[in-house]
Order: structure tokens, then C-alpha cells, then sequence
């Protein structure tokens, strides 16, 4: 589902236009977005977590020149969904039966 | 790190939008509520302003049940992962922004490898190009697999993150010991170093005499003093025609003890006491108490004699003293005495 589906999708269900919930739809990532670069971690029940993650920098070796670079610290965001979401997704289709 | 509420995210977004705080709160709910249907059927999503969620099939994994101990498959699954647009992570990166990929030079030291993690390069520039996620993969493993069953194998899932584990070990083994080596060469150098300075500073400190131009000049003095060679002899150096003359310095008194005119001369040392001339010259340290009369003249304590100072050797016959005479011994630690007690008053 690409952006301009998942705006449709969103309007469809809530009954907005769709101008109105790109509009939204853009407030809200910008307000999660904001938060985790604050260094706040964004929850949302039965869904997942956006976290700021540190990576350490590191050395990288391009494969095909061979050359090595150097990559600084960086900050990142990172997704976590929640056991909930993966239980969903796990396995293909609703109607399998789960082996745990 | 603050943990901000959906109800939190509903107000701002109430107060950043302008609708109500019923119609914030049915928005939030719809928007993620959308993207976990799309999940659910299968489908990534793409979310304008935040980046693609999307599921990446994982295939059968071997591990073991930690009760019992039994062989158990973890069986294929889906897992979810979120890749952030480019402008939300050059966001997000902001405060690192400044920091740029430095190439390195080829000869770079392997100790710096060793505090880095290796990757391979290809990672991470098709991280960009938002295909294949990091870090999230390999976390999301991990607690999968410890949520099923606690398996030890945790490493890897899929062959494209096998493949970099293996090689960031391989690595991290070779820099490490070449480094180690490097590292050892260059103690075992130091170590070296020091003990020939040691070595050389022992041998220069356990000469004679403790100044350098002190331990030349008496050496060559007594080489030419005596005819025997070394100046440390027990057989007392007592003045004999084998003895040469020699010129004095200016300002060491000259005694002039004897008709044919040998004076001998002795220096104070480190290890080179009044004590141990007596025992040189005179065959008995008991007699140094004679050496000290005859130069008391710029000697201050006995025990205190600066080395490198320069005494005469008087003749025995000077004091009438016979080395062997067991008497005259006596007399001579009597004058040591008396010598002593003059400075303790």
C-alpha cells in the first residue's frame, strides 16, 4: 500500500477528505517524529513503539572498491512492534494454526 | 528517555490541527489501525511523513526447548519492520548531522578496527536506498526467538545477515591478535631498553669512585701509583722505591713524608671509604684513622667525606704505626674514637 492508498484508505474509513486527513496524517508523523528526535519513545497501545536508537560509528568496507569508511555515530529511529501486532502478522493468513 | 501516552499524541495533535480532541483521538486510532490491517493481510505500508512498515518473511530455524532439552524447529514467520523516509532520519540524525563518512586510509592501525564493529558495506548503502533494514533485524530475532523457546542460536535468521556475522567474527579474531602482537613487540623492546640502561648505570655506580671525573682521574693515578696494577690489593701499597712520583693538584695539600719524596694519593668513592684505603694500603681498615689525621686538615666527619675527595696516604712510619703490631691496631681505633668524638660535641 503506497502513501496516496494509505491516505485513501484512512479517509475511507473515517469518513474525513481525503485533503483533511493528509493534512492530519502529516501533523501526527511530524508531532511522532519531533518527539523521538527530543529523545522520546512514542507509544502506541497494541500497535508498537518508536524509539531514538544511537548506532556507534563504525568501519565499513565497500565490497566492490574495497575502500574503507568510516561511519560516524549516528541517532536513529527505531520501530518495535508490540507482541500484539506480531502475533497478528506472524503467520500467513488468520486462519492458521499457530504451533507454540 | 520519556515515554510519551497515546492520549499525549492525541492532544498534540488536537492542538497542532485544530480539531477536536474526539476527533484527534479517532484519528490516531484509524491511522494505526490501517497500517495494522495492511500488515496483517500481508502488505507493507507506506506512510507519508514516517517510512514503510513492512513484513519480512523469516524461514525455519533449529533450536532447542531450554526444559528439556529436545530438538525443537522454530517455524517460518513473518516479522514486522519499519524503514524511516530518508527526511525522518536526516531529522532524527540532526544533532550528527555535522559528522561525514571519512574514507581511511589503507594503512590504517588495526587497534582502531578492533574497537569498531565490521560491517560490510553493502548494508549500508542499501539501507539508504530503503531496502534491507540493520539493527532491527537482528534485535527482532533475538527476542523472537527468546519468546519461543530461549534458543541459544541466536545469530542469524536469514542468509544475508549470516553472511556478515560470520565475517565481522573472522575479522574482529585476525585484527585482534595482530594487534596483541604489535602491542607485545613493542613491551618486549621497552623492556630491553631499560634493562641495558640499567645495566650501564649499575656498572657506572658500582665503579669506585662516584663522579665520572674523579673514578678517570684516580684510576689512572693509581695505576701509576702502583706498580702492582690494581689499587684494591690487600698488600699494603706502603711507600717503596717501586712508586712513582706524581704532580699534585693545586690546592691538595702535598706532604712531603718521605726523602725521596712519594706521595700517594687515594679519592673517596661511593664504595671507597677511608676504611676501605686503610685496608688497601695498610693491610688493616683499622688504620684509617692515620689516612684522616694526615688530610683532617679538609676533612669534616669522618663518615662524611664528600665523594671524589682527594687524600693523601701517609707512610705508616709517619706515625710509627706497624700494620702488624696488634698494639698499634689498638692505638689506631683509639684515635678513630677520639676522631668521632670530636664532632659529637
Amino acid at each position: 500500500m503506497d502513501n496516496k492508498k494509505f491516505i485513501d484508505r484512512l479517509s475511507e474509513i473515517l469518513d474525513i477528505d481525503k485533503s483533511e486527513t493528509d493534512k492530519l496524517a502529516n501533523d501526527l508523523c511530524e508531532i511522532i517524529v519531533e518527539k523521538v528526535a527530543e529523545g522520546d519513545s512514542v507509544v502506541i497501545p497494541s500497535f508498537g513503539n518508536f524509539e531514538p536508537r544511537k548506532k556507534m560509528e563504525r568501519i565499513v568496507v565497500h565490497p566492490s572498491s574495497g575502500k574503507k569508511l568510516l561511519v560516524p555515530p549516528r541517532l536513529t529511529i527505531s520501530f518495535r512492534a508490540s507482541g500484539n501486532l506480531k502475533a497478528k502478522v506472524k503467520y500467513e493468513g488468520n486462519n492458521q494454526e499457530k504451533t507454540d | 528517555m520519556e515515554k510519551i501516552s497515546l492520549s499525549a499524541l492525541v492532544a498534540s495533535l488536537a492542538v497542532k490541527s485544530g480539531c477536536t480532541a474526539a476527533e484527534s483521538e479517532s484519528f490516531v486510532k484509524g491511522f494505526f489501525n490501517v497500517i495494522s490491517e495492511s500488515l496483517e493481510a500481508g502488505e507493507a505500508v507506506k506512510v507519508p511523513g514516517l517510512g514503510t512498515f513492512k513484513l519480512v518473511p523469516i524461514e525455519n530455524r533449529k533450536s532447542v526447548n531450554i526444559t528439556d532439552g529436545s530438538d525443537i524447529t522454530i517455524p517460518g514467520h513473518n516479522r514486522i519492520v519499519f524503514v524511516a523516509t530518508r527526511e525522518v532520519a536526516e531529522k532524527i540524525n540532526k544533532p550528527f548531522a555535522i559528522f561525514n563518512s571519512v574514507e581511511l586510509e589503507s594503512g590504517i592501525d588495526e587497534s582502531i578496527l578492533n574497537e569498531l564493529n565490521v560491517e560490510k558495506g553493502e548494508r549500508e548503502i542499501e539501507e539508504y536506498e530503503n531496502n534491507i533494514p540493520t539493527n532491527n533485524i537482528d534485535e527482532d530475532i533475538k527476542e523472537d526467538s527468546q519468546e519461543i523457546v530461549g534458543s541459544k542460536d541466536v545469530t542469524s535468521d536469514t542468509d544475508y545477515i549470516e553472511e556478515p556475522v560470520d565475517s565481522l567474527a573472522d575479522s574482529v579474531c585476525q585484527k585482534n591478535s595482530s594487534g596483541r602482537w604489535k602491542f607485545l613487540v613493542g613491551f618486549a623492546c621497552g623492556l630491553l631498553l631499560a634493562l641495558v640502561v640499567s645495566l650501564f648505570l649499575y656498572s657506572y655506580f658500582l665503579s669506585d669512585d662516584a663522579s665520572i671525573l674523579g673514578n678517570l682521574i684516580s684510576k689512572r693515578e693509581n695505576k701509576i701509583l702502583i706498580e702492582n696494577g690494581e689499587s684494591h690489593l690487600p698488600d699494603s701499597v706502603i711507600p717503596s722505591s717501586n712508586i712513582q712520583e706524581i704532580k699534585s693538584d693545586t690546592g691538595m695539600p702535598e706532604v712531603d713524608t718521605q726523602p725521596s719524596q712519594i706521595i700517594v694519593y687515594d679519592t673517596i668513592g661511593a664504595h671507597r671509604y677511608l676504611t676501605t684505603m686503610a685496608q688497601d694500603h695498610y693491610g688493616n681498615f683499622n688504620l684509617w684513622p692515620y689516612i684522616y689525621e694526615e688530610n683532617k686538615a679538609f676533612l669534616g666527619h669522618p663518615d662524611r667525606i664528600k665523594p671524589g675527595t682527594r687524600v693523601v696516604i701517609p707512610s705508616l712510619q709517619k706515625y710509627n704505626v706497624d700494620a702488624q703490631n696488634p698494639d698499634d691496631i689498638k692505638e689506631a681505633k683509639k684515635l678513630g674514637y677520639e676522631i668521632y668524638r670530636r664532632y659529637s660535641e
